[in-house]
């Protein structure tokens, strides 16, 4: 459990984030729902003031339609939407990344920047609890946004002209909204977790950009470079590695980008799906950087609060990823120059790229690293 | 008892700490002096287990600071400024440790604070000297064991510091609890430690007190019949502080035979002892230092 004087003290900190969260969670849960619903609301004005203009859609009467005729993809009547296009996702997640990523550069990162952290160390309580109390007010506050602005999205909806949209559907769409909450205290958690990366604020969430972008931008790189050796190298391989359930754990976007939202309302496989492998790659990546976050920040070198990368025994490492990464992204750019791709010119582009990524990570690592902390 | 043991630490490959190695008895005022980069801060930290030492151990009686969080409800470490709290009002500031540490005396405090008039401020808007007042009253509210204060009185002006001393005085009165206070103001610590652990580049150069400390090298004011002698002046084992005519002042780093026998050489008219301040002390052993007041 944690404790109530830290999350008294991580709350003073946060407190001003949190509550625009909650906000702005209400805001991007209902706004674009009500939004949504004015189109709907002319497009059909539209349509029956206008039946002409939609003669290849509509086949009978306007005057003779409801409301529902125009959401029912199995009639004649034509096919507006659905709850896909009501439920806000991409608004809300781009809310939860932002927030994530704010919060948690508040409650660690600005910390290190000042004697913050020295004076939350020298406090009675370990390294652990110091941990659990800004991971548990980050995710409440996301928490607390989902459940109340999910809950006003729903009511909109069941006391709304559309409320037939629902029907059947209640539980899926409580689904999406778990989802959401999973995904955005994924975001949080792993932002939290980059912040015994590096050593302030800014390089928080650097490494929290990279963080997320990792596991996908690997693949993709390792992809580019196989296809540039063998052309005729099966694509499949890699959508199958992208779909996969490690990389869903991996990365909280990939995840995203594999849940089926439009698709979860009609068909039963990925319905199943969604709430098997959707919902527990969210779960895993949660516990896999909450455990990982907490160790990290329990061994990180104090002394290090300030720089770019708090674990400096291992900058080589960091080094060499970088300069693998960006080599890569040199071969990939330039073999994909001219067509058909060119073995050598991919090469070409690896030198060029690990050359440019050494001289930007001996900037970055190692003087940025100090100057940073001076 | 506070026993530190063979205290290393590397930071940048760079030795900040190497092999420090002391105890603390309850009710003593610890001096922690050195100059600008020798490691103090370095040191408090690690005392209080914010920095984990390479190699080393930290005991306050006989568990260690790394092990045992719950050892800091009695250690209380306070840094050269007030920036941790500084987004807090001084109430709130005793809201915050009136719940963290349960021996916290709300009256003490506020007597300290009626006592020097300071106001129910953001504690960013009070000045240097009350922050330093109210941090560490707060600190001292605590009632703690240990108190590791990283410069109290840096910055402060006469009466402030003045305050800040009896602070420090009166606490170990009351209660028997022990300071180390790493600080530049000498003149200060002199007033009120009991010892004094010199630190050398990371390393313990010697613990003393302060009377072992002024015993351990000299000054002397030595007045010559015609003048001062070349050969005095080269000599590298001395600082000379001025040269007047026929006077010489002059401190030593050890008071040997041989250097008194140089100087009786000479026959000089005059020599005086003039009693050695903690600051000629630092001067001599640790080769000066440019904030020294």
């Amino acid at each position: 459990m944690p404790s109530k004087v830290l999350l008294k003290k991580d709350w003073k900190q946060v407190s001003l984030l949190w509550i625009l969260l909650v906000f702005l969670g209400i805001v991007a849960f209902t706004v674009p729902v009500w939004t949504q619903m004015q189109v709907y609301e002319e497009q059909i004005r539209d349509m029956q003031e206008n039946p002409s203009n939609y003669s290849d859609i509509l086949r009978e009467d306007v005057e003779t339609m409801n409301t529902e005729d125009f959401f029912n993809s199995n009639s004649d009547y034509g096919y507006l939407g659905g709850l896909e296009s009501l439920i806000p996702m991409g608004v809300v997640i781009f809310l939860f990344v932002i927030f994530g990523a704010l919060m948690a550069s508040v409650l660690i990162g600005s910390e290190r920047n000042s004697q913050m952290s020295d004076f939350s160390m020298s406090l009675p309580y370990t390294r652990t609890q110091l941990y659990i109390s800004k991971w548990v007010i980050g995710a409440a506050g996301i928490t607390v946004a989902t459940l109340v602005g999910g809950a006003l999205m729903f009511l909109i909806i069941r006391f709304s002209d559309y409320f037939f949209l629902l029907d059947g559907n209640e539980v899926k769409v409580l689904g999406l909204i778990v989802f959401l909450l999973l995904s955005g205290i994924s975001f949080f958690s792993v932002s939290l977790w980059m912040g015994s990366f590096g050593g302030e604020s800014i390089s928080q969430v650097v490494w929290t950009f990279v963080a997320l972008v990792f596991p996908m931008g690997i693949v993709a790189l390792i992809q580019g470079s196989v296809i540039a050796f063998s052309p005729n190298f099966s694509y499949t391989f890699f959508e199958e590695v992208f779909e996969s359930v490690p990389m869903r754990i991996l990365s909280p976007l990939n995840n995203i980008v594999n849940t089926g939202m439009y698709s979860i309302f009609d068909s039963r496989s990925e319905w199943t799906e969604f709430l098997t492998i959707g919902l527990s790659s969210s779960i895993a990546f949660i516990v896999l950087t909450f455990g990982l976050g907490l160790w990290m920040f329990k061994e990180a070198p104090q002394e290090n609060n300030g720089r770019f990368f708090m674990f400096s025994n291992w900058l080589w490492l960091i080094h060499i990823v970088i300069i693998i990464c960006f080599a890569m992204l040199g071969g990939v750019f330039f073999s994909g120059i001219f067509y058909p791709q060119s073995v050598m010119l991919y090469v070409v582009g690896f030198v060029i790229g690990a050359f440019l990524a050494h001289l930007l990570a001996k900037r970055l690592l190692y003087r940025f690293n100090l100057k940073l902390k001076s | 008892m506070l026993k530190v043991e063979q205290l290393s630490k590397q930071i940048d490959r760079q030795t900040i700490l190497d092999g420090i190695d002391f105890t603390v008895e309850s009710g003593e005022i610890i001096a922690l002096v050195g100059r600008n980069g020798a490691g103090k801060t370095t040191l408090l930290r690690t005392m209080v287990g914010i920095i984990r030492p390479d190699q080393g151990d930290v005991l306050y009686g006989t568990k260690s600071i790394f092990k045992d969080a719950g050892l800091k409800r009695d250690v209380i470490f306070v840094p050269d400024s007030a920036d941790a709290l500084k987004h807090y009002t001084v109430n709130e500031a005793t809201d915050l440790y009136e719940s963290i540490y349960p021996s916290f005396n709300r009256s003490a405090f506020r007597e300290t604070l009626t006592r020097y008039n300071i106001e129910n401020k953001k504690i960013r808007q009070l000045s240097k000297g009350q922050k330093a007042l109210v941090t560490l009253s707060l600190a001292f509210a605590v009632q703690a064991k240990y108190y590791l204060l990283d410069e109290p009185t840096d910055g402060l002006d006469v009466v402030a510091k003045s305050d800040v001393l009896k602070l420090m005085i009166a606490q170990v009165e009351k209660r028997n609890c022990s300071i180390i206070v790493s600080s530049h103001q000498l003149h200060e610590l002199e007033r009120i430690a009991d010892r004094i652990i010199m630190i050398e580049s990371g390393r313990v150069k010697a613990i003393m007190s302060l009377e072992e400390a002024r015993a351990l090298s000299i000054k002397w004011q030595v007045v010559f019949n015609d003048h001062v002698p070349v050969e005095l002046l080269e000599r590298k084992d001395i600082e000379i502080i001025s040269v007047t005519g026929r006077v010489v002042l002059f401190m030593a780093k050890e008071r040997t035979e041989e250097l008194e026998a140089f100087i009786d050489s000479y026959n000089p008219t005059l020599i005086e002892e003039i009693p050695m301040s903690l600051e000629d002390v630092f001067r001599i052993q640790l080769g000066g230092e440019a904030h020294a007041v």
